[in-house]
């Protein structure tokens, strides 16, 4: 049985919402709605519909909802489905379409793959999370065996990789951006700095003051915080052309 | 001749103006360009860049050295040292090649997987 999950916030959800109903009829997956709203997260509803055992639930909108979807499914038996609406493109290739006419599509053929998640303190992220500064600042990876540091701009800390897409080696990969030393002219005539890149199982991060960790524009956690990888923890229905 | 690594995105890169201390261990290919002050391992290759300095031992299946480098150097296979590369330790390595202009100050073992032959150059060697 099938739970969507949808965002009416969001404006282009709404609008898609009753040519979906005709689409899941089509498919074969119709199902119950459950409403985000101010007294509802997506993660509530999420929890809500695995213990009424729905097998399958399903995320519609952004990257936020989907995160808050994928935190109440991890290590549960229900199946999670995604139907992206102006989600990050990191999240479209994780499922294989950026189009929710696709998306329907995936869902109805069903191929479950079992994926890594990331943990960012109390939150869980299925793509990646960063920190971000307008200027380069201190900033400390601690790994356990050994501790990086320097001035960055940003780091991203990824479920996955750039060129791999793998959502199930059991590892984050952490890129970090070099700042810009070149000069003027070194910009047009010389190769890019190569930035840092890491893949390991957690890190800690620490700054001077306290700093930000984002999952999409949204807010999870504040430095010093730890970020570590589930390994095979949520169930998704991915496109059967798409290999993780 | 060992490829660089650095635009390879499936592999550890430690960029420029970036501090690393400790024991840094992987089994996958690793490009230095920053400092680190502790010991480096991998089981694949290891490039220790031009503008990298490494204080510390380290081993590899193999490494290519442009930068600098303090400390003991273990290989597997092969060990280059650029023409650029200044290395103060001692090495130990199947295969050595190294390029003219190259510093190194250290005790060479060689040949050591076939028939244990060790061939040991003089304490003080300087290339360049």
């Amino acid at each position: 049985m099938y739970y969507y999950i949808l965002d009416l916030g969001n404006k282009n959800v709404t609008k898609i919402k009753e040519k979906m109903e005709v689409i899941m009829a089509s498919y074969g997956i119709s199902g119950d709605f459950g409403k985000v709203s101010p007294l509802a997260s997506a993660y509530q509803l999420a929890k809500k519909a695995v213990e009424e055992g729905y097998s399958t639930v399903v995320a519609v909108g952004n990257t936020e909802i989907i995160n808050q979807t994928a935190a109440a499914l991890i290590n549960t038996k229900s199946v999670m489905g995604i139907v992206p609406i102006e989600a990050d493109q990191s999240i479209c290739a994780l499922i294989g379409s950026d189009n929710y006419r696709e998306a329907l599509g995936i869902l109805r053929m069903r191929k479950i793959q079992t994926i890594d998640v990331g943990r960012v303190g109390e939150n869980y992220f299925l793509t990646e999370t960063f920190l971000s500064f307008p200027q380069p600042l201190p900033v400390v990876l601690d790994f356990g065996q050994f501790r990086l540091g320097g001035e960055f701009q940003k780091v991203v800390i990824s479920n996955g990789n750039e060129t791999k897409q793998s959502f199930l080696d059991g590892l984050l990969t952490i890129k970090i951006d070099q700042p810009e030393t070149r000069g003027f002219l070194g910009r047009f005539f010389q190769k890019p700095l190569p930035s840092s890149l890491l893949f390991q199982k957690k890190v800690t991060i620490e700054t001077e003051k306290e700093a930000p960790l984002y999952v999409d524009r949204e807010v999870v956690a504040k430095t010093p915080c730890q970020i570590k990888i589930i390994p095979l923890a949520l169930q998704l229905v991915v496109s059967r052309l798409h290999s993780s | 001749m060992i490829k660089d690594l650095s635009t390879n995105q499936e592999e550890t890169i430690i960029g420029e103006n970036v501090q690393v201390s400790g024991n840094l261990q992987t089994s996958s290919d690793i490009q230095i360009n920053g400092k680190i002050k502790g010991e480096v391992h991998s089981k694949g290759t290891i490039v220790i860049g031009k503008t990298a300095v490494v204080e510390g031992p380290m081993s590899a299946a193999q490494i290519k050295v442009e930068g600098t480098v303090r400390g003991s150097i273990t290989t597997e296979e092969l060990l280059e040292l650029e023409s650029t590369a200044q290395v103060f330790g001692d090495i130990e390595t199947k295969t050595l090649a190294i390029q003219p202009g190259a510093v190194f100050v250290g005790k060479s073992t060689m040949g050591k997987e076939e028939g244990k032959k060790e061939k040991k150059a003089e304490p003080e060697l300087e290339v360049e």
